[in-house]
């Protein structure tokens, strides 16, 4: 590790931290319904909008109506989403002339996009038409977003309201998300990346003449995708030869901007944002990280000050923080330190000025290994999922620590939204089980914490891990689903572990060594993302509808502060162990045992 | 056909959602 490396994230962490109480205030301005700068351009169109939808703004949802809607609402962008790939070679905007999506393929899509996942069992530059990366991939990008943080508006309402079953109302939220908060930052964000050199066009694919043929092997796939293997099970390789090179651009930067500041994450090309045509400098991979952990770090300013205690806020941020740069620190302890099987041959691993030093094997010379530590540490903790190095190739301690940010529930800043109401239940769950050690009704906010609460809470603490762990298990015992796997051994069922942790929290990030674009991962990963987003976010709701029709209590000599260092420790504590106790039995079987092999 | 499959995979897990709220409802009336 050196100096220049902890000076980059250092850099990140300041900028971060500087921007979270002007934009989370900007936020709350915006769901409370007051003046903001953006007014004169915007309300305009929102009131024209309202009008098309035949909405009025002051009427407010309970529970099931705000649920409803928003799944109504998401069923429909999903049917949407998938007849637009099922009929894009019919559709203008297809220069490369791309026929239809396989149905799975397109299911699956569907379903990730909608659920701000994001995964890509596909490479966007040979399989999707611009109309469909823009219309259907980038508008859901923004959809997905502003529906994650409409839901986490429904539950902070919750707790700043009492007696009463009003919720907000969800077109509302996201109307308002999507006009005031995500585009306006998408398009300077945007602009931007275009200054850095990210494609932006409508122009078709350029094909140049190689100077001289190049050569190289790849893994020979079975009809359904799958890697081809050997009796030994081993991946049969096959010597490819090229004379020209297909030189794929697009509307890029668009789709880019919003993929970070929206936690989706989804690349417009196959490698994501390791593609020089998607994140070509330094500064556009330091603009794409903060894009992607900014929205997330000031809802917490915007939950304190609607709930009109910013010290709340400040509080669960400070939690969220410490488990982040704790992680960050890990990864890049990892990854610096290289692979041992390397040293023992003589390789120098050690940074200098002539090269990065540590493990590079996946990662960009152009970033290095502090800022793609940095970079996989907060694509996982936020649910973006955007890659710009390949985790399949961290060394197994560096790439089980990005999975362990997953198997937290995604809390530690989390998706815009989804992150900071799962934080909130585990906030809820550490007042109770806190209130049960000192013997006293647990409350938050003034709210006591009664048996529907809890019950509540505990379903949003286990459906992830009991779907995670089953639909990895159902892989692992499946011809279909070990097809799939690219290495043997442990890293193989992590790469397994890996993909359903990811599409079940909503992630999309991949250890890319994984071959998803199958008739079985197509389909289990689109339900397993729809259960991770929507049976989440309705317990969440209703948790909602109970805690908004409770009064409150006034602060007693009792009263459980929520605000303190020490809760923040507990908090933290929370959130660890009901990991620990869901996953450290996968974990061992998988990146534990690899990094026992390895050094 | 695979179409039509896939349509209603996504209609039968919205369904199920709605399993859900009712669930979630007649828990908080208890």
């Amino acid at each position: 590790m050196t100096f220049n490396g902890f000076l980059q994230i250092g850099i990140y962490l300041i900028v971060l931290l500087l921007l979270v109480k002007p934009l989370g205030l900007y936020m709350a301005r915006v769901y409370q319904g007051e003046h903001t700068f953006l007014d004169r351009i915007i309300r305009p169109v929102e009131r024209g909008l309202y009008r098309l939808m035949d909405i009025r703004a002051e009427d407010e949802m309970n529970w099931k109506t705000y649920t409803i809607a928003l799944l109504v609402f998401s069923m429909v962008g999903l049917l949407f989403l998938y007849a637009l790939q099922r009929l894009q070679g019919y559709l203008p905007l297809n220069p490369r002339k791309l026929g239809a999506v396989d149905p799975a393929l397109a299911f699956n899509t569907a379903a990730s996009f909608t659920t701000n996942t994001n995964w890509q069992n596909y490479g966007g530059e040979t399989t999707m038409s611009y109309l469909t990366q823009m219309l259907g991939l980038t508008v859901k990008n923004f959809l997905s977003a502003a529906a994650g943080m409409a839901v986490l508006m429904a539950f902070i309402r919750a707790l700043a309201r009492k007696q009463t079953e009003n919720l907000g109302n969800f077109w509302v939220d996201l109307t308002r998300g999507t006009l005031y908060i995500l585009l306006p930052l998408s398009v300077i964000l945007a602009l931007m990346l275009v200054s850095q050199g990210v494609v932006q066009t409508l122009s078709p694919y350029r094909q140049l003449t190689l100077l001289q043929p190049t050569s190289y092997q790849q893994a020979k796939t079975n009809a359904d995708g799958s890697p081809m293997l050997d009796t030994q099970g081993h991946v049969i390789s096959e010597t490819v030869t090229v004379n020209y090179q297909v030189l794929a651009v697009g509307p890029a930067a668009s789709q880019v901007a919003i993929k970070h500041l929206g936690t989706n994450g989804g690349g417009f090309f196959n490698a994501n944002s390791a593609h020089p045509f998607e994140n070509p400098t330094p500064l556009t991979d330091f603009l794409e990280i903060l894009a992607e952990t900014v929205i997330a770090a000031s809802l917490t300013y915007t939950y304190g000050k609607m709930v009109s205690d910013t010290r709340q806020g400040w509080a669960v941020l400070a939690a969220m923080m410490v488990l982040f740069v704790a992680a960050t620190i890990g990864t890049y302890s990892a990854e610096a330190a290289g692979n041992p099987r390397l040293s023992a041959l003589g390789v120098d691993q050690q940074a200098s000025s002539l090269q990065p030093g540590g493990n590079m094997e996946g990662k960009e010379v152009r970033f290095g290994v502090a800022r793609s530590a940095l970079f996989a540490t907060a694509t996982t903790a936020t649910s973006t999922g955007a890659v710009d190095s390949m985790h399949d190739s961290y060394t197994p301690l560096g790439g089980m620590i990005p999975l362990v940010m997953m198997h937290l529930g995604e809390v530690v800043l989390g998706g815009v939204g989804s992150g900071l109401y799962g934080m909130l239940v585990f906030v809820i769950v550490a007042v109770f089980v806190a209130g049960l050690m000192v013997g006293r009704t647990p409350e938050y906010l003034g709210k006591k914490i009664e048996t529907f609460d809890m019950k509540m809470a505990a379903l949003l603490i286990l459906i992830m891990p009991f779907f995670v762990l089953i639909f990895t298990a159902l892989a692992l015992v499946t011809t279909a689903g070990k097809a799939g796997i690219f290495n043997p051994g442990p890293h193989g069922f992590t790469e397994i572990l890996y993909a359903f942790t990811s599409m079940t929290n909503n992630n999309g990030s991949a250890f890319a060594g994984l071959s998803g674009n199958t008739l079985f991962y197509n389909f289990t990963g689109a339900v397993a993302m729809l259960i991770g987003r929507f049976w989440l976010a309705i317990p969440t709701l209703a948790l909602a509808g109970s805690l908004v029709r409770k009064k409150k209590a006034p602060e007693g000599a009792g009263t459980l502060p929520t605000h303190t260092p020490l809760f923040i420790a507990w908090l933290i504590a929370v959130v660890i162990i009901v990991g620990a106790l869901n996953f450290l039995p996968a974990l061992a079987l998988g990146p534990v045992v690899e990094h026992l092999m390895l050094w | 056909m695979s179409d039509l499959l896939f349509v209603i995979a996504a209609f039968v897990f919205f369904l199920a959602c709605g399993g859900l709220i009712v669930l979630c409802q007649r828990l908080l009336e208890d």
